[in-house]
């Protein structure tokens, strides 16, 4: 049986209406404001992991370098070479301060735990790298960012220890796959309503 | 059924009763104009947005936000800032605080015609 349907007057239903659209108009607001940091430079970021973790792990040298710097390079570009944010951050130039700081320290960290072998230093750098994320996605209220940049922290542990598996291909694939994801749906724009 | 008056409030959970108190807003009666402040209160404290960013996220003319725009900055609910990027002029737009207290006012009002959680 049909539920009789509101009368467009009823001021309860209006209300509800427009309460439901607000926080739609919210979601979009917030959308715009994550998108230039967490859309392209997360599909930039994701690809990099996909692809040069496994690269570091099964290709020989100089060619593991060559495509590592080339993973590398794909998330630099799609961080930096975004347009114009439509949103602005007066927390942004702090944030940026951060990550410059975790990178420039990421070469003194590794000599602290120096001497290791190659593919355990670059599970630790990105475990590293996943925090700073992680920390960066608690100071932006950002849970999504949260869950894949924690969960590629412990992935990073976990793959060290069982046997018979390539811990840098596991690693990338599943943290590079996780950040592709997650900057393709922020990209994706939000059909505006109305 | 017999509905609370002024003073009965306080037999309703005190959440409920404040928000049945709270006042609209006349100007946020508007609904592009309530749209607007609820772009612009969902960023960060400080965060402001270009014209044609909340343009889009509300998916409304130009022409249209323009004017709205200039109202909520009369009123000082919104604050703007030019910036120039060569001979590229953009305009931000902000919240104040006035702003976002009269826009969650308005929303505690419009909580207060849904009615308490069920």
């Amino acid at each position: 049986m049909d539920q009789p349907r509101p009368s467009p007057a009823d001021p309860r239903s209006d209300a509800a209406g427009t309460l439901a659209d607000l926080d739609a108009i919210g979601r979009r607001a917030d959308r715009a404001y994550r998108a230039p940091v967490t859309g392209a430079p997360l599909v930039g970021w994701g690809i990099a992991w996909a692809v040069g973790y496994p690269a570091l792990g099964h290709l020989d040298l100089p060619w593991a370098l060559v495509v590592g710097a080339l993973a590398t390079a794909v998330g630099l570009v799609a961080t930096f070479a975004g347009r114009e944010p439509g949103v602005s951050n007066p927390g942004a130039g702090r944030l940026r301060g951060a990550w410059f700081l975790v990178l420039a320290a990421s070469p003194f960290l590794v000599q602290v735990v120096s001497p290791l072998e190659p593919w355990r230093l670059a599970l630790f750098l990105g475990a590293l790298w996943g925090v700073a994320m992680a920390i960066y996605a608690i100071m932006t209220a950002d849970r999504a960012l949260l869950a894949v940049s924690g969960g590629s922290v412990v992935l990073a542990a976990v793959v060290t220890v069982p046997e018979g598996i390539s811990p840098l291909l596991v690693y990338g694939l599943g943290t590079g796959i996780a950040l592709l994801v997650l900057g393709i749906v922020r990209a994706t724009p939000v059909r505006s309503g109305r | 059924m017999t509905e609370p008056g002024p003073d009965r409030l306080h037999e309703l959970p005190a959440e409920f009763a404040d928000a049945l108190r709270a006042p609209f807003d006349h100007l946020l009666t508007d609904p592009v104009r309530l749209r607007i402040q609820a772009a612009l209160v969902a960023l960060p404290a400080g965060g402001s947005m270009r014209f044609t960013t909340i343009s889009r996220t509300l998916g409304i003319s130009d022409g249209n936000l323009g004017s709205h725009l200039a109202v909520l900055a009369e009123v000082g609910y919104v604050d703007t800032e030019v910036t120039w990027r060569g001979k590229r002029r953009t305009t931000w737009y902000r919240v104040t605080e006035a702003g976002r207290e009269a826009f969650e006012r308005h929303v505690a009002a419009l909580r207060g015609i849904v009615g308490p959680p069920v």
